[in-house]
């Protein structure tokens, strides 16, 4: 019984953990798809570029942790904006070019760090806080629930932040309905390159919360890529909800097939949840994109 | 009269020219170096770190003035030539390694080649061009067992090559017999593998399992993690509930610290021996810090990764490292096998008295007859093989050390004859 418990509190602590590490990496994606419809393919070349710039920050030029995150967020994000009134605008509403641009753009970044030599084990950021708490027989490290924290203090800003401020509502107005959007005096250039600047400096954010779990590597910006995107389909790309929800099953069903058969179908459920949710509801769970397709 | 005088001269001045050309020649001897090449793959860490080991060797013997070379009567200095082969590198195919190699062979004209190339694959295809230009290799990285078998296959032919370093069967007949050694102290005959789900690790996890298995040790459990696994819990767990006492992890993805991380802070109770390259140097406590504490490693070949006691030559290896003040090592396996490399070359130039550029096939016979001490204990070669020797005993031979984490240092643990403490249980599990 004692047994049964044990592993029936590990798979619900780290059932939560890791759906929300999930929805850490997505939340940035999809806010920016939602917003301006750019899939910003570059999105786990910032994650990786905020890390590394904080481990600079930090190990080469002494500034406190604190500040170097809030520096890496901020560079980041400028980074973003400055990806869409750059490169972006000019490849508006050309979706196969804009999926190509921000690849490339990813490619540049990855591939630029690795010739730096950014790539090993040296590069590992420190936790907040070292060791770990008991909660109901399950040993949890206190990174991983910071991370929770994190995850959740997110979403709810980002909820606030898009229904209180007027930057969040423009972001909205954008999101439902462009050309009134428009004719309301909302600059969509304008609102479309800050959803990248925020989209690109939360994907900075997850990459602090998640990166001291392990080390950093150049690696990791490609991989960020693909969970990012497995979530946004599975739940909906422009969807905070859709990526909340989706997090959860695929989360859960990782921590779940891990636990009851082997761990190496971890990747076939992330991606075979892709195939299933593209078959059965293209726009993925709250998703729109295709809403009108999938009635007829 | 006058005829006789000129003649006299003209005899001075000739003779003054010729002084004046022995001694210009002789000192253009003393100064010419004998090149070594380096063609290797530079993105990899072990290769970084093994340069800067040649180059350690370079400066230590340059600094007494260079080798003696007895039929040159000349000491002289050495100079490293590199050529990237970046064979280490995903996607860059064999034929690409050897052009660089063969390029490097023809421009540079090396006396010798030290460390050769990264992956297996190329340092096999490599074996030909080496026998082609009858080009004595040193070589310090490769660990595949096939190396020894094209050499028996014409011994003649490719008797140029030298593995000056462990192989993969002395690797893994090590880890076996450290594990085993926990059998012995604390009665533990029960493991669990993770291993990265690629085919190196999956080998390398089947070749242990074959040998603890025939130890008479159980494998309770096998789970192959996919690359980018950033959460081991469920994987943890499973170890936890299977009675393992000894978790085996192998792999070299960036998300593996995550699992030796989770180990601790689920306090698995287990013992952890990590197959991870980049635990097994002094610089990993810099970056994980007391969550290394209690983790077994194996950084091969002995004394590589941390000094040992028992290996004098490693204290001073690490010393010296130190005080040139090199950067850590990012990956430490096989960088002592570079530096020993160099004073391989230089014993048996000087034994020889020639380099081996000169007559490679005579030079030979000289390397065969090595017996120095090096990093790793007494350096020798089985001549059925030109595989450096190695067994549990460094007065007889090389050895490789394992080594537990305790408190930010590497401690010799195994095995008996060198190690500096008993392995301690992890205070979670006592």
């Amino acid at each position: 019984m004692g047994g049964f418990l044990w592993g029936f509190m590990e798979i619900v602590i780290y059932g939560i953990t890791n759906s929300v590490t999930l929805a850490l990496m997505a939340i940035g994606f999809s806010l920016t798809f939602g917003i301006s419809g750019v899939p910003n393919f570059a999105h786990g070349a910032f994650y990786l570029l905020g890390g590394i710039l904080t481990w600079i920050f930090i190990n080469q030029l002494g500034i406190p942790y604190l500040f170097s995150a809030i520096l890496s967020v901020i560079i980041v994000g400028l980074l973003g904006f400055g990806l869409y009134w750059g490169l972006m605008l000019r490849l508006r509403g050309m979706v196969v070019n804009e999926v190509i641009a921000t690849l490339a753009t990813a490619i540049v970044i990855i591939e630029v760090l690795r010739y730096l030599g950014f790539s090993g084990f040296t590069y590992v950021l420190p936790e907040f806080i070292k060791g770990s708490v008991n909660i109901g027989k399950a040993w949890l490290d206190y990174q991983r629930i910071f991370l929770v924290g994190i995850g959740v203090a997110l979403i709810i800003i980002l909820y606030f932040f898009t229904h209180r401020t007027r930057v969040g509502l423009s972001f909205r107005a954008i999101a439902q309905n462009e050309r009134t959007a428009i004719s309301l005096g909302i600059d969509s250039d304008r609102t479309a390159a800050l959803s990248l600047a925020f989209g690109s400096a939360l994907a900075v954010v997850a990459g602090l919360a998640i990166l001291p779990l392990g080390s950093i590597d150049t690696e990791v910006g490609y991989d960020i890529l693909i969970y990012a995107l497995a979530v946004g389909i599975v739940g909906g790309l422009e969807s905070v909800p859709g990526i909340v929800l989706a997090s959860f099953i695929l989360g859960f069903c990782q921590i779940l097939v891990a636990t009851f058969f082997k761990a190496q179908w971890l990747t076939v459920v992330t991606l075979g949840a892709i195939v299933l949710i593209l078959a059965v509801k293209p726009s993925g769970i709250f998703g729109k994109y295709k809403e009108l397709e999938e009635r007829v | 009269m006058k005829h006789k005088m000129h003649l006299k001269c003209l005899t001075t001045v000739f003779l003054a020219t010729l002084g004046v050309m022995f001694l210009y020649s002789g000192a253009f001897a003393q100064a010419k170096p004998i090149v070594l090449g380096l063609p290797s793959s530079f993105f990899q860490p072990l290769v970084k770190s093994g340069r800067l080991a040649v180059e350690l060797a370079i400066d230590e013997i340059n600094g007494t003035g260079g080798i003696f070379v007895k039929d040159e009567k000349v000491k002289r200095p050495l100079k490293l030539v590199t050529a990237d082969t970046r064979c280490g590198e995903p996607g860059t195919p064999v034929h690409a390694a050897l052009m660089a190699v063969d390029k490097m062979i023809a421009d540079e004209k090396p006396d010798a080649l030290v460390i050769a190339p990264f992956r297996s694959e190329a340092m096999v295809a490599t074996l030909d061009l080496i026998s082609k230009y009858k080009m004595v290799t040193i070589q310090t990285i490769a660990q595949t067992p096939k190396l020894i078998e094209i050499f028996q296959g014409d011994p003649e032919k490719y008797k140029y090559w030298f593995r000056a370093t462990t192989n993969s069967t002395y690797v893994g007949n090590t880890a076996a017999r450290t594990v085993d050694a926990l059998r012995r102290q604390f009665g533990h005959d029960k493991f669990f593998t993770i291993a990265q789900d690629t085919l190196w690790a999956k080998g390398s996890a089947d070749a242990l399992k074959g040998r603890l298995e025939g130890l008479g040790w159980k494998m309770v459990g096998l789970e192959l993690a996919p690359v980018g696994t950033n959460d081991f819990s469920p994987i943890l767990s499973k170890a936890r509930s299977s009675g393992a006492q000894v978790l085996y992890v192998v792999g070299d993805m960036p998300t593996l610290p995550v699992c030796f991380k989770q180990w601790k802070t689920m306090k698995i109770p287990t013992m952890l021996f990590l197959d991870f390259a980049v635990v097994t140097s002094n610089k990993a406590w810099g970056m994980y810090g007391e969550d290394l504490d209690y983790v077994m490693v194996l950084p091969f070949p002995g004394g590589t990764g941390a000094p040992v006691k028992a290996l004098p030559q490693s204290a001073y290896f690490h010393k010296k490292w130190a005080d040139k003040k090199l950067p850590g090592m990012d990956d430490p396996r096989t960088v002592s096998s570079a530096y020993d490399a160099v004073y391989i070359l230089k014993d048996a130039i000087e034994r020889a008295g020639f380099v081996p550029s000169k007559d490679p096939d005579k030079f030979v016979g000289f390397i065969e007859k090595t017996d120095m001490m090096g990093v790793s204990g007494r350096i020798r070669f089985d001549k059925a093989t030109h595989q450096q020797i190695f067994n549990g005993d460094p007065k007889e031979a090389s050895i490789i050390v394992a080594y537990q984490w305790r408190a930010g240092k590497m401690v010799p643990v195994f095995p008996d004859i060198v190690a500096e403490a008993k392995v301690e249980l992890a205070p979670w599990m006592k």
